[in-house]
């Protein structure tokens, strides 16, 4: 018994280290086991702030690029609303009693691909920090549950599919983007409805895998991918990217496809947070 | 060294860390960490419990900072235990030093070997943990290789610096 005492406060500091490495690891797998980020609820506010306040400074050098992009946005609004315009009042001609449902026409202009007559709302947001270069990555917003933001949100930029929001505090949340190992997104190729998976690997943040691709099913360079609308989370026809490589290799059984992702995270500045309205009720009968 | 000043730097080298370097995005290959700088100058004479606690509080700030805990946690931890074995080392009486590690205090080949090897085991464990996978191994070695010679040209221009004012 004492030669044990003796043992254990003479390797005491290598003991120390040993458990101080399996608290650590511990927090690793809790942490990346699909990204609830125990510590950032807490630390969002604080880490938050300061990214905030680091993107303040830093989009004073950006203004420049943003003014141009803002513009181009304007531009092409403009010409859709224009395009709108003409369509409502032909339909109108045409005939009268068509729709009988009121909605507005345009839900989200800066998301032209989502069709008015969704059940989505939008939340805009704008990214405060992100990261590219790990292998789970992450985008802050600076929207939180005080803006209505709640997890498994899914969020969307002016190009495409951009990621899910994983943690959310008063004023900031925390979205695991597409180029993070742990999201698998539900996608199809839109051609011919086939239904698959992406997932992407680091490094290379421009490209993703698509996965579970039969080598019955025709996909093509060029095709386009876009969310299957298999989930509550992206409504359908969301674009994704697009096929910029496939394979087959002699015996197997499913494609190795490359897909050219739609949004380039580096110059994403603004986004729109997804919000499905009958959310509650889905969630209630699944 | 007063703990005001330390923490001082700490705070320092945290903003330049998370403002500036984590911003980099250099090839999404090279991402130093001149944080580790912090361990460094703990004050030796401290019980090592201690430096480890101290370590693992470290990395846990830098880990609130990622998104993605643990990870900062236990490369600091290795760091601030391996920190006075190695110095143990390099001089006669560890238990009469006082003070953070310096290039003064342990001499230049000293410290540079010690800065080295701190370097490299702490950015090995960051950079596996994160990857948490051998799959894309030379992906992972390159990172660790090309972000600790930065972090090592940073932290060695930092420690001259500071021995210069």
């Amino acid at each position: 018994m004492r030669n044990l005492l003796q043992l254990i406060l003479r390797y005491s500091n290598f003991l120390l280290l040993l458990g101080l490495e399996v608290v650590a690891f511990v927090f690793v797998l809790r942490g990346n086991k699909y990204q609830q980020v125990a510590a950032a609820g807490a630390a969002n506010v604080v880490t938050g702030s300061i990214q905030l306040m680091s993107d303040n400074i830093a989009s004073y050098f950006r203004l420049r690029a943003d003014n141009a992009q803002l513009l181009e946005e304007n531009a092409r609004l403009n010409a859709e609303i224009l395009e709108l315009l003409n369509g409502q009042t032909r339909k109108r001609d045409v005939n009268d009693t068509l729709s009988t449902r009121n909605r507005e026409p345009l839900s989200s202009q800066e998301a032209p691909y989502i069709r008015a007559d969704l059940d989505y709302s939008f939340i805009p947001a704008r990214v405060i920090a992100f990261s590219e270069d790990r292998h789970h990555n992450y985008i802050t917003l600076n929207k939180g549950s005080r803006d209505g933001v709640t997890p498994d949100m899914g969020v969307i930029g002016k190009d495409g599919i951009v990621g899910v929001v994983q943690s959310v505090s008063t004023h900031f949340s925390v979205v695991a983007p597409v180029i993070h190992e742990g999201i698998f997104i539900s996608a199809m190729i839109r051609k011919n409805d086939y239904m698959a998976t992406l997932h992407w690997h680091a490094p290379n943040t421009r490209r993703a895998a698509l996965e579970d691709v039969a080598r019955h099913v025709d996909v093509q360079l060029g095709d386009t991918i876009v969310t299957s609308g298999m989930s509550a989370i992206f409504p359908a026809d969301v674009p994704v990217g697009i096929v910029s490589d496939v394979s087959l290799g002699e015996g197997d059984s499913y494609y190795d496809i490359d897909v050219a992702l739609a949004t380039d995270f580096n110059s994403l500045r603004t986004v729109h947070i997804l919000n499905y309205t009958h959310r509650a009720e889905l969630d209630s009968i699944q | 060294m007063n703990w005001l000043k330390y923490i001082g730097i700490f705070v320092m080298l945290l903003f330049l860390q998370v403002f500036l370097l984590d911003n980099l995005h250099w090839l999404g290959l090279v991402h130093p960490f001149i944080y580790l700088w912090a361990i460094l100058m703990l004050p030796i004479e401290l019980p090592r419990w201690l430096q480890m606690f101290i370590g693992a509080a470290i990395g846990m700030v830098m880990d609130l900072f990622t998104h993605a805990p643990g990870i900062h946690m236990a490369g600091c931890v290795m760091a601030a235990y391996l920190r006075p074995l190695m110095v143990a080392g390099y001089v006669q009486d560890i238990d009469r030093m006082k003070g953070a590690i310096t290039i003064t205090a342990i001499g230049m080949g000293n410290y540079l070997r010690l800065l080295a090897v701190l370097v490299v085991v702490h950015h090995t464990i960051v950079f596996m943990l994160e990857a948490f996978t051998f799959s894309h191994f030379g992906f992972t070695l390159l990172q660790i290789i090309l972000s600790s010679l930065f972090s090592y040209a940073l932290i060695l221009m930092f420690e001259y610096l500071r021995k210069n004012t």
